[in-house]
């Protein structure tokens, strides 16, 4: 193990960067569960759209990565709505394990679907943005990555401004805590839901062109970013927008801190003992009073 | 105006309603009463859309309500208090209020409805920025009817308004219902309080198991020996003022 100074403060700063990417990525999941109790196992697989989507942008169209926001933002919307009519909305009042059997098999299919068309490679892009850093003291910081941790910032307080100020944020957040009331007061409980799954799944295309230009892109990048942002939401409170922010913060620190520190193979550890430790003692998550 | 006619739900096995008929005029106050587990909640939960009939049907002004949508059935102006207050707990008190008047038809006057609810219950104003679950019982009922004032509903239809509060604060809430009657609001009113629902009725229905039992004037049904016998001065009844 590894204990310097520069070395932890470069993992702090890399952790901080990633964290603010995994907490778009999560504050996604966190909704979804919070408004329809659904847990999106594709969540993951949504994001490897978006990366994929990104990745021939840039590539066979020369599109600037960043400028890619603006389509990969709207696409992962209507494959998040796509995906709830013909899929989700049918089995939003069966039992849970009906619901994550579902949305299990759809990660396998899109994975599977990924691997068929464009083969397992492990893809990444060079853009003009590439090579450039900044040095702070003994610490570098890329371009890329402060690009990424500044959009996702700004991302994440549009969403909350949309859920705190407008009609539509309090349809989704008045759907959330008492669905019968909501319907009630001439809410369309229905079209709420699709609409937060979509806003949802949107938040994975804005994190899929902020990654990209230092991230990868392969069949199965879903399958660990998918489980960051569960463990993201359970460390968060299941539901709560703050704390998958939080959450998305804390466990890039981990995961950064845990490669920085542990040997190779170890370096998740910290990361999944972190993720354990808060299903034993507190499920209900850092920030929220009451029960899970 | 609200014509329910010969409606019957059924709740997997059980049947709560059987064959019940009802009719609300343009500016009465009609009451439903009747004991705990009589059916009162479930025909207004069948009003609102939220049940649906096995047979029957429910009309305003001759629009069928009986298959429509219940979130449509407020947007057409039947507006329910629901029992037990079914506030968004973690919404402010004004976010509570906007919601209620977030649908197309409301949307528009929300503003002077704001005013209107908040003229009407001082207190929310007070309590404007703070999250619905610190209310007290008290201030929680009145946000609830603020809430659905917002809708701007053509008929209020209230399940136990009064239920678990203070005797001063049923006193205030009866006197929200009369001014809101008198501001020309129709209201259908589910109460335990079975005397001062009776009084400030006009016309009054008394459901056993279900069933309309017995119907009248306000005034007729509180002089019935029946419901004296069955729901006043007894032991499960409301108490009298
Ligand atoms: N969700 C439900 N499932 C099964 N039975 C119910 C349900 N809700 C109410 N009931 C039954 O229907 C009858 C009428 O209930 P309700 O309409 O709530 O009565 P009230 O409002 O007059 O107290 C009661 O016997 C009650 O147990
Ligand atoms: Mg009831």
């Amino acid at each position: 193990m590894t204990f310097s100074l520069p070395v932890i403060l470069q993992a702090v700063a890399s952790g901080l960067m990633i964290g603010g990417v995994f907490a778009l990525i999560s504050i996604g999941l966190t909704l979804i569960w919070g408004v329809m109790k659904i847990i999106n196992f594709a969540h993951g697989e949504f994001l490897m759209i978006g990366l994929y989507l990104a990745y021939f942008l840039v590539t066979k169209f020369g599109i600037d990565p960043y400028l890619t926001i603006l389509i990969t933002t709207p696409v992962l919307f209507f494959v998040g709505i796509g995906i709830f009519q013909v899929s989700i909305k049918p089995i939003l009042k069966h039992p849970p394990m009906n619901q994550i059997m579902l949305t299990l098999g759809i990660s396998l299919i899109l994975q599977n679907l990924a691997l068929v068309l464009f083969k397992a490679d492990v893809l990444s892009v060079r853009t003009r943005y590439t090579g450039i850093n900044y040095h702070f003291g003994g610490v570098v910081v890329t371009l890329t990555e402060l690009i990424a941790f500044f959009g996702s910032i700004l991302a994440t307080l549009a969403l909350y401004y949309i859920l705190k100020t407008t009609d539509i944020g309090r349809w989704i957040r008045a759907a959330a805590q008492n669905p019968t009331a909501a319907t009630l007061q001439g809410v369309d409980v229905r079209f709420t839901y699709l609409l937060a799954f979509g806003i949802g799944s949107a938040c994975l295309g804005v994190a899929a062109s902020l990654l990209l230009p230092f991230y990868y892109v392969s069949p199965t990048v879903g399958l660990f970013l998918g489980l960051i942002a569960f463990v993201v939401v359970v460390l968060g409170g299941m539901g709560n927008f703050l704390g998958a922010f939080v959450g998305g913060l804390i466990i890039g620190l981990t995961e950064s801190l845990g490669a920085a520190i542990m040997p190779g193979s170890l370096s998740r550890v910290l990361t999944f003992g972190i993720f354990i430790l808060f299903l034993l003692f507190r499920p209900q998550g850092i920030l929220s009073r009451r029960q899970a | 105006m609200l014509r329910v006619e010969n409606v019957s739900v059924q709740y997997s096995a059980f049947k709560a309603l059987h064959g019940v008929s009802i009719k609300v005029e343009q500016g009465q106050i009609v009451s439903i009463v009747g004991a705990n587990g009589a059916g009162k909640s479930t025909l207004i939960n069948t009003v609102s859309g939220l049940l649906r009939p096995t047979e029957g049907s429910i009309t305003l002004d001759g629009v069928e309500l009986t298959t429509m949508s219940a979130h449509d059935i407020v947007r057409h102006g039947v507006v329910q208090v629901p029992e037990g207050r079914k506030l968004f707990p973690d919404m402010t008190v004004h976010e509570n209020l906007l919601v209620g008047g977030s649908h197309k038809r409301a949307r528009a006057g929300r503003d002077e409805a704001l005013t209107q609810v908040y003229d009407l219950f001082p207190k929310l104003l007070e309590r404007e920025k703070q999250s619905a679950r610190t209310l007290s019982g008290g201030e929680q009922q009145m946000l609830a009817i603020g809430r659905a004032m917002m809708s701007q509903p053509t008929i209020l239809m209230m399940d136990e308004p009064s239920l678990g509060l203070a005797p001063i604060v049923v006193q205030s809430i009866f006197s929200v219902i009369q001014e809101l009657r008198n501001r020309g609001l129709t209201v259908l009113l589910v109460e335990q309080n079975i005397r001062h629902s009776l009084q400030i009725s006009d016309y009054a229905y008394v459901l056993e198991t279900g069933t309309v039992a017995l119907e009248g004037t306000g005034a007729a049904v509180l002089a019935d020996e029946h419901t004296k016998a069955a729901y006043i001065g007894s032991p499960t009844g409301a108490e009298t003022h």
